[in-house]
């Protein structure tokens, strides 16, 4: 860990400068203490909260801000962090906030606003006293600047990379898609179809054994459960009625179900293209991001109460969760929320046969709390399921069911083109 | 408790003497200071700065800062947030003054400060506006720092005025008078210059000899807009009774008024 201080001056336009890289540096925390008679280490971890983006309206649960700050500090992503206005802090606070930072092994940066209307001798007093103590290093204020350049922008999500297709089956798809579009996005879009039947049928081809039609239910909900944008989804349906003919099935879909599902049964795939992680991100607890990725693994929600932490293995790389004879691999974006509450349960000295999932309530019972937190993340516009946590976790058949489509064997199998 | 006016009527931020406002023929006087707050108003409008106003009681600070308002918000999309602290003021007391100033409702039961200062905060990116708080000398040094860290947030969209006594500059934290754009101090009526602005205030000081309102200016107002205007107040309903009043009888309203 090392220390830096620095003098800055006491503008609006450095403060304005500090907040811009609480947004855009992904490697950096910046601590902005709001003015209070006597600062604690709350007030500080609250503002660590707040410099991590964590929304503190999102939170319903009593926990330590200096506990929840620190589990969320110990999944490596900043490597700084820069204590604003360092002279509004007394020296016990600084040090136990330096003290605390070297724990975390982040390098500390300490700005000390001054202005001609400073006590300079004071301040230089207070300097000179932690640079002497921290073994800190002073620096001139553009040194502080050039270090630290505000990073670009968050990316705006991403336009739809489809049209609104036809809303026809599949047999009479193309023929739609020839008469709706020019050319050249007929092309496009007919390349993207062709790919897409072959695949399917390939892997149609290869399934063996007993039970095609559940193996192919499987497949479908799969590769439909990866779809980003309804009109990617529409494709996929539309695309597998036709792979299914070719290979011997009849894949019947029900329109208005079919439309009505695209929009209201929430899919894995969106995650992604929806940008749930990053809005995840404003909840001070890891709990619903855990829940959220848990559950997109494939874990049935039913057993999100049940679950201890003894229950998860992270290999470094993903985290392996076992829970009865269910086995879940939860990779990606979603890794990082459960190694945030594995390590906040660590700070709250929990036993590997504890809960992973805890509330202050006593009132409250585990399942209606894991319900909560998969359904309370519509305050983000996030939404993983429709269903309560007590309902079963839908057979693949029952999810395709409620997307208006049946798979069946056609009794006359068709020969191929 | 401090005293609020919510969302003032048109034209009466400022007046701590509102019968002047009521008296016919009464000019608002472009002195120099008023048409330098004019000025800073608007620039601090435009900028979204801070702006510090200072001068004794009575000398129109008030009066200047509430005409360079109305000018903003008829001039500019810009919503006028007054606040006056009527005596010594915590910065909880002040955030939820802010509060049911900016947002016209009553604070959240129980809300701390910090959860004030974070409402404030969302609701001061919604919406440009003015926020003056006047007799800003009965704040507490950490309540006028609360003002600071909420005007230096990168959503806020508020210009920050900030009216008292000369005092209010002493006390004044650093890092907010760094953060100054403009320091305006108001001056009391100088002898020299009574008559030309009373004159321009009133026509019934055209009737008055410019050497005895220097005399009165000197030993009785002291160069106080307020007492100039208290006098006005009671001198007109007297002038219209008796018609314009003579100069003899000027010692009369000046002996009355004595002290006043």
């Amino acid at each position: 860990m090392t220390v830096t201080v620095a003098a800055v001056p006491d503008t609006r336009e450095v403060a304005r400068w500090a907040e811009s890289l609480q947004h855009t540096r992904r490697d950096l925390v910046v601590i902005d203490v709001p003015p209070a008679d006597k600062p604690t280490m709350g007030a500080v971890a609250e503002a660590t909260l707040a410099g991590l983006g964590k929304d503190e309206r999102l939170t319903s649960i009593r926990r330590s801000p200096e506990a929840l700050a620190t589990a969320w500090l110990t999944l490596g992503e900043r490597q700084a962090a820069m204590v604003l206005d360092a002279a509004a802090l007394p020296d016990t606070l600084l040090d136990q906030t330096l003290e605390w930072l070297e724990g975390l092994g982040l390098d500390a940066w300490l700005l000390f606003a001054t202005s001609e209307h400073n006590d300079h001798v004071e301040l230089a007093d207070r300097i000179d006293a932690l640079t002497e103590a921290w073994a800190a290093d002073f620096v001139a204020p553009e040194a502080v600047f050039d270090r630290w350049t505000p990073g670009p922008a968050p990316a705006e999500p991403a336009a739809t990379r489809l049209p609104m297709l036809p809303r026809v089956d599949g047999i009479v798809f193309r023929e739609a898609l020839r008469r709706d579009f020019d050319d050249e996005t007929f092309e496009a879009i007919d390349a993207r179809c062709r790919a897409l039947v072959a695949d399917l049928r390939a892997e149609l081809a290869s399934l063996e054994g007993k039970n095609k039609t559940r193996k192919f239910e499987n497949l479908l909900r799969r590769r439909m459960d990866d779809t980003g944008d309804v009109e990617e989804l529409h494709l996929l349906v539309r695309m597998a009625q036709v792979a299914g003919l070719c290979e011997g099935y009849q894949v019947w879909v029900k329109p208005f179900a079919f439309y009505g599902a695209c929009h209201a049964i929430p899919r894995r795939g969106q995650a992604e293209t929806g940008h749930w992680w990053e809005a995840l991100d404003a909840y001070r607890d890891p709990d619903v991001g855990a829940a959220t990725a848990l559950h997109l693994a494939g874990l049935d929600p039913e057993r999100l109460p049940g679950l201890r932490i003894a229950d998860l293995h992270d290999t470094g790389d993903h985290i392996e969760v076992t829970s009865g004879d269910e086995k879940v691999v939860v990779a990606g974006g979603g890794v990082r929320y459960l190694r945030a509450l594995l390590a906040w349960r660590s700070l709250d000295a929990a036993g590997d046969d504890e809960a992973l999932f805890t509330t202050h309530r006593s009132s409250r019972t585990r399942q209606r709390y894991a319900n909560s937190l998969l359904t309370t993340t519509l305050e983000v516009g996030v939404r993983a399921t429709t269903q309560r946590v007590s309902y079963k976790h839908p057979s693949t058949h029952r999810w395709l069911g409620r997307h208006g489509i049946t798979i069946s064997k056609l009794t006359y199998t068709p020969t191929g083109p | 408790m401090p005293t609020t006016t919510l969302d003032a009527p048109t034209g009466v931020w400022g007046p701590h003497h509102p019968p002047l406002r009521a008296l016919p023929e009464v000019a608002t006087v472009a002195t120099p200071s008023l048409r330098r707050i004019r000025l800073r108003l608007a620039q601090a409008a435009q900028d979204r700065t801070l702006v510090v106003i200072t001068g004794t009681a009575g000398s129109g600070k008030s009066y200047a800062v509430g005409r360079g308002a109305e000018a903003v918000r008829d001039d500019t999309d810009t919503r006028i947030v007054w606040v006056e602290l009527a005596s010594t003021i915590s910065e909880k007391a002040l955030m939820e003054d802010l509060y049911i100033q900016v947002t016209d409702l009553m604070p959240p039961k129980r809300a701390s400060t910090a959860d004030l200062r974070r409402l404030l905060q969302r609701t001061l990116a919604e919406e440009h506006r003015m926020l003056i708080v006047d007799e800003a000398q009965h704040a507490s040094s950490m309540a006028l720092r609360n003002l600071r860290w909420l005007h230096d947030k990168t959503t806020s969209d508020f210009a920050l005025v900030i009216v008292g006594t000369p005092p209010l500059w002493k006390k004044l934290p650093p890092e907010l008078k760094s953060r100054t754009a403009h320091h305006v101090e108001v001056n009391r009526i100088a002898d020299a210059d009574v008559a030309g602005v009373l004159r321009a205030l009133h026509p019934l000081f055209t009737e008055i000899d410019a050497s005895l309102l220097e005399i009165t200016n000197r030993r009785w107002a002291r160069g106080s807009f307020r007492w100039w205007a208290k006098f006005l107040a009671n001198a007109l309903p007297l002038a219209a009774k008796a018609g314009a009043p003579k100069q003899d009888n000027l010692e009369l309203f000046l002996s009355d008024l004595d002290g006043a």
